[in-house]
């Protein structure tokens, strides 16, 4: 959870396609070492369609940039069609792939169970949306795979976007319906059973109401930071207690915290933090802006070894 | 133990009651058969005691159900899981976790035990339910039996004061159902569980339980007692209490009543039934697909006469579902299939469609339009067929008894309305092969028989129909041979009474009461075949 949570916080931090390169290498090497899943054809496929398809659309919708590639004499839809355009479209897909293959790594390492066991009792109504939604992408496909079968058994080869409409709906309900399931099998199960006493939500008021005055006093007075900043952190950590010690859920069989671990979650805590300050302080190191004429993106080493090591997991044994 | 006082149910947007008025009461140690047709409020009613109704679904709740000293009104389900455990239908898709053990603990885990008490409940619960061949197993590698009893064990493991039962034996087969039931009534004798259990299968339970509840139509309480005297008076009773109706026997089956049924049932006389044409319509020769994972069906080979049903029988796992997905081409298989002598196999599903209709164990998924009509018609436009003649869908409606809800959304019928829009979705196309999987899940007795007897008018008009099921009753009633699948392979054919005589897992009520192969079925004792077609 360490790892995604940081390498999820930096493919959003970061425009650099360098370094986004680096984070989807990365997730890819985990995926490989972790879970013996080798990088495969369908996979490069999908990263490429997911690099494609915003590339096309800013590239055809987009008229800023000075490297004109193609102008047609014709009024709206004639140009300019820029390379900055496409670098721009081209690095926000690489965003997004890198993110996904993230996320598809971290599903793929951690069961919707895991997730529910580790999100705290306080929690427990976002731990079964988490589950559930962990659950979507597969049944969706069971579903979709289902909803196909039936329309070739009433003869019809769905093909095409004109298809679409009568695989959406039912596809749709099928994965609600799946997801209800799920809700009743945790609910008479007893998960959830007093999440969060009166008491708690009392604290956890007090809490929420230190965070707005926190926000209010920043928006207010700037200069006196400190103030905001004490309010906020005063809230957070009620906020924090009243989830982490509310419920009373515990563990079968306990999972052992290993130095692997340890090491794994801090650094992968310490690469996120650096990007935070980076983006902070240095905000052009870590960004890659193509308009108003391409250039290359920047590349420094230090950065590049930082986002490297998110590829820890893929090389540290015996971490879960 | 449970106290029900007048309670009144509606789900949201729905426009009548799901349960109405119902008042029952039911002591500590009891097991209550809750019966009644689909949509009757059956699972509502379970609902309503494990607290998923009305917490769970939202909607109208009136009246007051306490369960133990709770009131459900002021406790969710979450928290009634204390003292009350729940088994649905359909395990595996409830199931949260991936491996036996750690699906025993789960509960506990939520109850906030330690980890030492979790682990002497969940070694006590393997011992007690005699899991351990099942221990840290896969969940997803189970048979079906073997996964309702893991969902059964992961409620009794919090030891619950009640357990509630949703058609826990509905996907399983004839052994597998039974080696379930018997293995609930030794545990809820032996630990004076209160149970409420809904169930199709009345005969096999009957002996076991205290009290019936039977729900109507409305979903308001209808008869509510001791079995004896609630079960004569349901319109659709378990085979003998059928047998004793058909042969003008008192329904209420006495000693007497009993001996003379059985008297009746050996003089009656044996009848070969026989398909209504004597060519070859279908013919399979060595059907065969393996799965990735192993499983295998085995070069099945048999023949399907014109007018002629045969039902593919076989325990749950012994590849009837992947022997029907092959006919119809949904798996890449093996072998020839030839239809009136014009080979099959090398077509698509598309083009095997135009002749063979397929409905799913699950008919859900098959329903995609948004109205009943409208999945009629669809079907006609996929196959590029003109409505009229013998593709008129208004006709279709009115055979299927679906013109009442013709214009309403598919997904929001009850289980037999589904089944029969899927059946008039496919037969629209006028197919000469129909292929039905397992098309008596989750179906009440009175719409199975209706089904039954629709079979037959399809048979009587020269299609030829290949069923898959464990419903033994079903297969008897419609199909004039059988074939049994073993691990994959073909491991006995013949005309079903006999097959089913021939093996005893597999055995009718009335085979298994009069001990010998005729009549094998309540349908056996009749000529009729109309009868109100009205369902639901």
């Amino acid at each position: 959870m360490a790892w995604a949570g940081s390498a999820g916080g930096i493919a959003l931090l970061v425009r650099n396609p360098w370094y986004l390169l680096l984070i989807a290498a990365a997730a890819v090497m985990i995926r490989w070492r972790a879970a013996g899943q080798r990088p495969s054809v369908g996979m490069l496929r999908l990263f490429a369609g997911m690099m494609v398809f915003p590339t096309l659309l800013n590239f055809l919708f987009s008229r800023a940039g000075e490297t004109v590639l193609l102008e047609f004499p014709v009024r709206f839809i004639g140009g300019p069609y820029t390379l900055e355009a496409m670098l721009f479209g081209a690095t926000a897909g690489l965003q997004l792939a890198s993110l996904l293959l993230v996320m598809l790594t971290f599903s793929l390492l951690l069961s919707p169970t895991d997730l529910l066991r580790r999100i705290p009792a306080g929690l427990a109504p976002a731990g079964i949306t988490a589950s559930i939604a962990m659950n979507f992408a597969p049944q969706a496909r069971r579903s979709f795979d289902a909803v196909r079968e039936a329309q070739q058994v009433r003869g019809h080869a769905p093909r095409g976007f004109r298809d679409l409409r009568g695989i959406v709906t039912p596809l749709v309900i099928l994965s609600l319906e799946s997801a209800l399931t799920v809700g009743e099998g945790l609910a008479t199960r007893g998960w959830g059973a007093a999440a969060v006493s009166d008491r708690g939500r009392r604290m956890a008021w007090v809490g929420v109401g230190l965070f707005a005055l926190g926000a209010i006093a920043w928006s207010l007075a700037p200069s006196r930071g400190w103030i905001a900043a004490a309010l906020v952190g005063l809230g957070a950590g009620l906020l924090l207690v009243v989830l982490t010690r509310s419920g009373s859920r515990s563990r079968y069989r306990p999972e052992v915290w290993k130095r692997s671990d340890s090491l794994i979650v801090g650094v992968t805590l310490g690469v996120l933090g650096l990007a935070v300050v980076l983006v902070a302080l240095t905000p052009t190191l870590l960004a890659y802006e193509p308009y108003p004429q391409a250039v290359w993106p920047t590349f420094s080493w230090p950065v590049a070894l930082a986002v490297g090591l998110l590829a820890l997991p893929a090389v540290v044994p015996g971490h879960d | 133990m449970i106290e029900i006082d007048r309670l009144t149910y509606t789900y949201p947007r729905a426009d009548r009651p799901a349960l109405s008025g119902i008042t029952l009461r039911v002591r500590q140690g009891e097991t209550v058969l809750v019966t009644g047709r689909s949509g009757s409020g059956k699972s509502t009613l379970l609902g309503a005691i494990n607290g998923l109704v009305p917490h769970f679904y939202g909607g109208r709740f009136s009246g007051r159900v306490v369960v133990g000293d709770r009131d459900t009104r002021a406790n969710r389900a979450h928290d009634l899981a204390r003292i009350v455990g729940t088994a649905f239908q359909e395990p595996a898709t409830r199931f949260i976790t991936r491996q036996v053990t750690d699906e025993l603990a789960f509960g506990l885990e939520a109850a906030g035990l330690s980890g030492a008490e979790i682990g002497r409940r969940v070694r006590a619960t393997i011992e007690r339910l005699q899991l351990g061949p099942l221990i840290d197993r896969p969940l997803d590698q189970l048979s079906g039996g073997e996964q309702q009893r893991v969902a059964v064990a992961a409620a009794l493991a919090r030891e619950p004061r009640v357990l509630v039962l949703d058609e826990p034996t509905s996907q399983l087969d004839t052994q597998s159902a039974q080696g379930v039931l018997d293995w609930l009534r030794d545990l809820c004798h032996q630990d004076g569980l209160t149970t409420l259990i809904s169930e199709h299968r009345l005969g096999r339970l009957l002996p076991d339980v205290d009290r019936v509840a039977a729900l109507g139509r409305r979903g308001e309480l209808e008869a509510w007692g001791a079995p004896q005297d609630v079960i004569p008076s349901l319109a659709y009773g378990p085979p003998l209490v059928e047998a004793a109706r058909r042969l003008g026997l008192p329904s209420a089956l006495s000693v007497d009543t009993l001996a003379h049924l059985r008297k009746r049932l050996l003089a009656w006389p044996p009848h070969a039934r026989q398909p209504s044409g004597a060519e070859t319509r279908l013919a399979c020769r060595g059907i065969g697909f393996a799965f990735p994972a192993g499983f295998e069906l085995r070069e099945i080979g048999f023949d399907v006469r014109w007018g002629e049903a045969v039902a593919v029988l076989g325990g749950n796992g012994s590849g009837k579902t992947t022997l029907l997905r092959c006919l119809m081409g949904l798996l890449t298989h093996r072998g020839q299939i030839s239809i009136d002598g014009t080979a099959f196999h090398d077509r698509s599903v598309v083009g095997r469609a135009q002749a063979m209709a397929y409905v799913p164990q699950w008919p859900s998924a098959f329903l995609f339009a948004d109205t009943v009509r409208d999945e009629v018609l669809t079907t006609l436009q996929y196959h590029g067929l003109e409505p009229g003649g013998m593709h008129d869908p208004e006709a279709m409606l009115q055979a299927f008894s679906l013109m009442p809800v013709a214009d309403r959304y598919p997904r929001d019928l009850s289980a037999g309305e589904r089944q029969r829009t899927a059946l008039a979705a496919v037969m629209i196309a006028a197919p000469k092969v129909v292929l039905l999987d397992e098309p008596t899940l989750g179906m009440d007795s009175k719409s199975q028989a209706q089904l039954a007897r629709r079979i037959r008018t399809w048979k009587q008009a020269g299609l030829s129909v290949v069923v898959a099921t464990h419903d033994v009753e079903f297969a008897a009633a419609v199909a004039e041979r059988a074939i049994v699948l073993q691990d994959g392979r073909l491991a006995a054919e013949g005309a079903t009474a006999e097959i089913l005589f021939e093996q005893p897992g597999l055995r009718t009520a009335l085979q298994r009461f009069a001990g010998r192969s005729w009549p094998a079925c309540v349908q056996d004792l009749t000529t009729d075949a109309g009868g109100d077609d009205a369902d639901d």
